[in-house]
């Protein structure tokens, strides 16, 4: 591996000379004149701390920089011939979450190829070899979002190998991931090098990658190459060491105690029978791989969830008993994404917990130097970095003066400066006889922080003890998929199509047991209704048409008629079950028929309709009639609604926007990845809640969505940018995105005559019914 | 529209989502207020145009307020609304309303006025909808006239201040840097 550069000439892949990259209006610039070779074959693994510019680098080398990202670049890059074409070279980004655009296997892989206009034959083989080279047992029709973090990233390379690409950059591809999901990247990078592609990979964590990689390129703060050095020379991160005493006695009371915790959703227990008190002074570290129910627990014990099972106590006291108000004073709770917790539109006005003038008093300005943030006092907390706002977070709950802190991943998307200074002060608290529990995947923290450790696996806890004891415990780590050294299994080579493989019973089902992965498309078993062979965009266009003019119906005669079309829709062409459809329709009866109530009381009666009087009331039998003929033709179209989206297929309906009424693909195909943070919408705003309420401004109800929606609208921003950056990156852009013949499609769908004529017929029927005896 | 950037179409379907999601637990309180508090339903009106402010006055293209409010109101059907496919058709009219307000000044003005006014246009829109279809017509005039005049100062505080407020908070927070609304308008610190 070493004699790789003092052996045989390779061909050269990316020769970087002199590169500047400067943002704009920015006043440094990310990356200051930066050379260096990377040869055909080789794995380079580049380091430095949070924002020295190795993600810029990288995205200067894939072209993302300045096609996607606006900067200006000086220097050059040099590809090698066959990296110039498109899809050459592949992109992981760090958080598995933001990269996909749709939401089956299949569909995701066929998204690339149809950038490169491979033909449909071609794809299916393309996708199932590139899924076997990552070593990714699952079927072609499985939906992602159920995914562990590390077969996301499995497919992310996947998709980047469908592509046939000869260079693949990993940016970070681990740091949000388990130990366990890290092992599998750790795995496919290997994998990568093995079939003899270039490989650039950037980590933080980078000591396992020594092993693969053939060099490692640092840099430095301001985005200066500091050297070149072969693996064994690298330099190796401090260990970090235990500093702190034995700051917990075994006389003192427990502060916070759980008996019997026990926490399901719906069918699926997520764990139970966890017992646990914790002492003043005392660090207890809860690990545990994803989807192991460690964030649950830790909201259970912030009194943020109810437990199905079972009590929390705070010195005695039964949790769900306090005030809100004394329970957030004695309790600190840190969520992974701080922004939720800010309140105020400038860092010092957090800081302060009140509104301050231009001028920002001393004290304030000395707390802001104390955590790093001097000089900050003027900017928003929202546009700070992500160190910044963790520390900003934290100064704000010191003052609150809490005696137990739970912390959800203190160490989550920090450089190691912040991390080190967040840790000491957590340290801190124990030494001044507070309580800090913390939910974690790092197992180095566990180890030089952590007073006892507790391992949530397999619906309960697998293990409560000293950290050491756990540490040297191989076969229990591994059980817990906590032992990020564990071999993978190999892969068999052949796939089946829609078989969840053995990896998929590892996903994440925390949020969502029902998220399994899907079966195969119902296209190719099921029998199909009418309705659902229907164009999807025609018919949402046809009963959207049915719709309005079922609200033009004035007489019960035309609205039995309208009722009796939309039952054919329904029933003998859509064959939708009745009981479900009601099932799922009856809580709206209630809304409705208080609406009737309304006509009854309020209608503008003719002069001398008879008026039952009741309560003070007046009801009439006109009010009641004309009230009536609004619900039918209100409720007709709640049905059509229910109809059309039981029948229709959404990706089909965006793809066919593209397909069949030629709408640029950058919209569909847009709006489709837009979509995908439907699903994480709900969780956010669950966590959001809960973070005001820790903050004991969860605000006035009726004005609650309106303050909610700042931070939860600065998220979504940054979603929507890295969203954009990755689907460029996998080469939509130019006439893949810009029209719609400028792309192959995996999915078909055609548009017949017979389409257009259902809708004439549907419409025609609909227009029937209101001149109809 | 292909001159859109793709960011800009992700960013407006993302928004739209988050409105659809206000717009859901709105629907929410409308059900629990009382069904004859006309007035107090008229209040409430202009909070369902947010979008086809928002989302047009951060990204300020030709139709960003048309598609922002259908596809809102397609993902407040998806969560479950009591208005079945009236409430796309609510989206649909109150879109053109919005939109025709940035129409008429040909897309270059974005002020305090023109949102103002795009949210009027969109409850106005939907007084339309409100007469035909939820039986406006059948009550009593001053109701009738109560309830518009309400509805249309509901659509100007509510859904057109009210979006322009957030967007302009969140260009505070420097996260719409690459978009029109930070490009163009002075922002004074």
């Amino acid at each position: 591996m070493i004699s790789a550069t003092a052996g045989v000439e390779r061909a050269m892949a990316v020769e970087v000379r002199g590169l500047t990259v400067t943002y704009e209006e920015a006043a440094q610039p990310a990356l200051v004149d930066v050379s260096f070779t990377l040869a055909r074959g080789q794995c380079l693994l580049v380091i430095g701390p949070s924002g020295c510019g190795k993600s810029t680098l990288a995205m200067t080398i894939a072209g993302i920089v300045p096609r996607s990202v606006e900067a200006r670049v000086e220097g050059e890059v040099r590809l090698a011939q066959e990296l110039k074409a498109p899809g050459k070279i592949g992109y992981v980004f760090q958080d598995p979450d933001l990269q996909f655009c749709m939401h089956r296997v299949d569909d995701e892989l066929a998204f690339g190829l149809e950038n490169l206009r491979v033909a449909r034959d071609e794809m299916p083989s393309r996708m199932r070899s590139a899924l076997a080279a990552v070593g990714l047992r699952v079927g072609l029709g499985a939906r992602h979002h159920a995914f562990s973090g590390g077969m996301k990233q499995k497919l992310a390379v996947a998709s980047a190998l469908a592509m046939d690409a000869d260079l693949v950059i990993l940016d970070e591809p681990t740091a949000n991931l388990d130990p366990d999901s890290r092992r599998h990247v750790y795995d496919v990078i290997r994998r990568l090098k093995e079939a003899g592609k270039t490989v650039l990979v950037i980590e933080h964590r980078y000591e396992p990658l020594l092993e693969v990689a053939d060099e490692v390129l640092e840099l430095a703060p301001g985005g200066r190459a500091v050297a070149v050095h072969r693996p064994e020379d690298a330099p190796r991160r401090a260990p970090r060491h235990r500093q702190r005493g034995v700051t917990v006695r075994a006389q003192d009371a427990p502060v916070l105690e759980a008996h019997g915790l026990a926490l399901r959703y719906g069918h699926q227990d997520v764990w139970r029978d966890v017992h646990l008190a914790v002492r003043p002074g005392e660090w207890l570290a809860i690990v545990g791989a994803n989807g192991a129910g460690k964030s649950s627990l830790l909201e259970v014990l912030a009194g943020l969830r109810r437990p199905t099972a079972g009590e929390v106590r705070f010195r005695g006291e039964p949790m769900h008993r306090m005030s809100a108000k004394e329970r957030y004073g004695r309790i600190a709770y840190a969520f992974q994404n701080p922004e939720y917790q800010f309140l105020y539109e400038r860092v010092a006005d957090e800081m302060a917990g009140r509104v301050l003038g231009d001028e920002v008093p001393d004290e304030v300005e000395r707390e802001l130097r104390a955590y790093g943030l001097a000089g900050l006092g003027h900017h928003s907390p929202f546009g700070i970095s992500q160190g910044q706002k963790r520390r900003l977070a934290m100064a704000v709950m010191m003052r609150q003066g809490a005696d137990v802190w739970l912390v959800d991943e203190p160490t989550y998307g920090q450089d190691e400066e912040s991390e080190r200074m967040i840790l000491d002060r957590l340290d801190a608290l124990c030494e001044a006889g507070k309580a800090v529990i913390a939910v974690t995947h790092d197992l180095d923290l566990v180890r030089a922080h952590a007073d006892r450790v507790m391992v949530l696996a397999d619906g309960g806890v697998l293990y409560d003890g000293p950290p050491e004891a756990l540490l040297r415990n191989r076969p229990l780590l591994r059980r817990a998929r906590l032992d990020e050294t564990a071999p993978v299994a190999p892969s068999p080579a052949q796939d089946t199509w829609g078989a969840p493989g053995r990896e998929a019973a590892a996903v994440e089902m925390e949020r969502d047991p029902a998220a399994m992965p899907a079966q195969a498309p119902s296209s190719a078993r099921r029998a199909r209704s009418p309705l659902m062979r229907w164009h999807p965009d025609v018919k949402a266009v046809a009963l959207l048409c049915v719709a309005a003019i079922a609200l033009c119906a004035r007489t019960f005669a035309a609205e039995g008629w309208i009722w009796a079309l939309v039952g054919i829709l329904a029933f003998a062409l859509g064959w939708l079950s009745p009981w479900k459809l009601a099932k799922r329709l009856s809580p709206l009866l209630v809304i409705y028929a208080v609406y009737l109530w309304a006509f009854a009381a309020n209608a503008a009666a003719p002069a001398g309709t008879h008026a039952v009087h009741w309560l003070w009331f007046d009801l009439t039998g006109y009010g009641f009639k004309q009230g009536l003929l609004v619900v039918l033709r209100t409720f007709a179209t709640v049905v059509l609604a229910y109809v059309l989206v039981a029948t229709t297929d959404g990706t089909d309906f965006m793809v066919g926007l593209s397909q069949s009424f030629h709408l640029p693909p950058k919209l569909s195909y847009g709006a489709m990845a837009g979509t995908g943070f439907l699903g994480r919408f709900q969780h956010d705003l669950d966590v959001f809640r809960m973070a005001r309420r820790v903050r004991g401004r969860e605000g006035w109800w009726v004005l609650r969505p309106v303050r909610y929606a700042l931070p939860l609208l600065a998220q979504s921003i940054r979603v929507s940018e890295r969203l954009a950056i990755a689907m460029e990156a996998r080469g939509f852009f130019g006439p893949p995105a810009e029209r719609w013949d400028g792309r192959t499609y995996w999915r078909r769908l055609r548009l017949r005559a017979g389409d257009l004529i259902a809708a004439g017929i549907a419409v025609a029927a609909a227009l029937a019914c209101l001149w109809a005896p | 529209m292909s001159r859109w950037k793709l960011r800009e179409v992700i960013l407006m379907v993302v928004l739209a989502i988050v409105c659809g999601g206000i717009y859901r637990v709105w629907d929410v309180l409308y059900a629990l207020i009382p069904a004859t508090a006309y007035a107090l339903q008229g209040v409430m009106t202009g909070l369902w145009m947010i979008a086809g402010v928002m989302v047009p006055y951060i990204i300020r293209r030709p139709g960003a307020a048309l598609i922002a409010e259908l596809v809102a109101a397609a993902v407040e059907l998806l969560l479950g609304e009591q208005w079945g496919l009236s409430n796309m058709i609510s989206g649909l009219i109150q879109g053109i309303g919005s939109e025709i307000a940035f129409l008429i000044f040909a897309y270059r003005v974005w002020n305090t006025g023109t949102c103002a006014l795009s949210g009027v246009l969109a409850s106005a829109a939907f007084m339309f909808q409100w007469y035909f279809q939820y039986g406006g017509d059948k009550l009593h005039l001053g109701t009738q006239i109560a309830f518009v005049l309400i509805s249309l100062v509901s659509g100007a505080l509510l859904g057109g201040l009210l979006p322009k407020a957030l967007a302009d908070a969140l260009a505070r927070t420097g996260a719409l840097r690459n978009y029109e609304i930070a490009k163009r308008s002075v922002t004074s610190a």
